[in-house]
């Protein structure tokens, strides 16, 4: 007949698999949380970026057209502004890339509604590296309109 | 002897029996009295005084005469049509302004004899700016002096104007003869301004704002 006995170290070797399952998803978790807050942040930044792109654009009006003719017309080089004031306020890191800047007049230059910046950026991953994430894709953009004082 | 019988008759008499007697009743007796009491005080009021009186004043008596009102053109030509804020840069890059060149003949055709020709001594030109939002109304001068008499000429202005105004602000030009007389020339001059905004995702479906404004050039008799 077995004799009955507890033994702690008898444990050991089941508690280092559970550790060993469990700090890797701990891991993940965290790197998760962190790579996705940092693609928020760069989110946040670059659209500041394009939201005044986007009004220093709309401001861009053809100015003798405005006082000779009293029309509200787009000026020639808005779309320099647009990439002019995007770069002037985004600050360029290495791990985040524009991979695509543009804009958009809604209705027409002779009638300008509104300008919309849109931005495609990767932001490199620290950590979703080792589940073969490299880059997170963030998206967004930006609109604005001139308006006459009134 | 003496025979008789005795008979009846009836005799009248007064008998007093008045007398004076004591008793005792109840009588109203009167005690009230009238009585006033007071002090004097000042009080004002208001009281028409009539001081009309008859008097002899010496008054100076200048030496009148009939005269022709005046007359003539006054010739306003602005640029640009569409006025802006200094805030916003021309196409020179410059602060947007308002030129405005004044040009005027007086008629002096229809003077009567020994009458002095008239001659613009003065010139006054403001404009009042209906400042939106009800933030009242800015004065701006923009020419306001004497100027060597003449019946015919012109003068340049550049105004800049620090807040945009509604078609409710009013340019006015005044020109002071030498005599006193005057001509008042007024127009709507609307100054516009803007600023940019963002939108949400939704963006808008207004169409972008015009410009006010729009009078660069009169002609105007008077």
């Amino acid at each position: 007949m077995g004799k009955l006995s507890f033994n702690p170290n008898s444990n050991k070797g089941s508690i280092l698999v559970i550790v060993v399952i469990l700090v890797p998803i701990f891991i993940l978790i965290v790197g998760f949380v962190i790579d996705i807050g940092r693609a928020f942040l760069y989110k946040e930044e670059i659209n500041k970026a394009c939201m005044i792109a986007a009004e220093e654009a709309s401001k861009c009006i053809d100015i003798e057209a405005a006082q000779e003719l009293g029309v509200n017309r787009l000026a020639d080089n808005y779309s320099d502004i647009v990439y002019e004031y995007f770069y002037k306020n985004y600050k360029n890191v290495a791990d985040c890339t524009i991979n695509d800047l543009n804009y958009n007049v809604i209705e027409s230059i002779d009638n300008p509604r509104y300008i919309e910046v849109y931005c495609k950026a990767d932001i490199r991953c620290l950590f979703l590296k080792i589940v073969s994430i490299d880059n997170i894709t963030i998206h967004t953009k930006a609109n604005g309109r001139l308006r006459r004082i009134k | 002897m003496n025979s008789g019988y005795w008979r009846s008759y009836t005799a009248y008499r007064t008998v007093d029996t008045s007398h004076w007697e004591t008793r005792t009743r109840q009588v109203w007796v009167d005690t009230s009295y009238m009585t006033s009491s007071g002090y004097w005080r000042y009080y004002t009021e208001r009281e028409w005084v009539d001081t009309n009186h008859y008097e002899y004043r010496m008054v100076w008596v200048e030496d009148g005469f009939y005269t022709a009102p005046l007359h003539g053109e006054v010739i306003i030509d602005k640029s640009p049509k569409f006025i802006f804020t200094k805030w916003h840069k021309d196409k020179n890059n410059e602060e947007c302004c308002m030129e405005m060149n004044l040009s005027w003949k007086v008629d002096n055709s229809e003077l009567l004899e020994s009458e002095e020709e008239k001659e613009i001594v003065r010139i006054y030109i403001y404009q009042d700016i209906y400042r939106f939002d009800n933030k009242g109304i800015e004065k701006v001068i923009i020419f306001n002096e004497d100027i060597s008499p003449s019946a015919e000429g012109s003068i340049n202005t550049i105004t800049w104007f620090d807040y945009s105004g509604s078609e409710d602000s009013i340019l006015h030009v005044y020109l002071y003869a030498q005599n006193g007389e005057s001509a008042h020339i007024y127009f709507s001059n609307p100054i516009n301004g803007f600023r940019s905004i963002n939108l949400n995702s939704q963006g808008s479906s207004s169409d972008a704002n015009i410009w006010l404004g729009g009078n660069s050039y009169g002609k105007i008799e008077f």
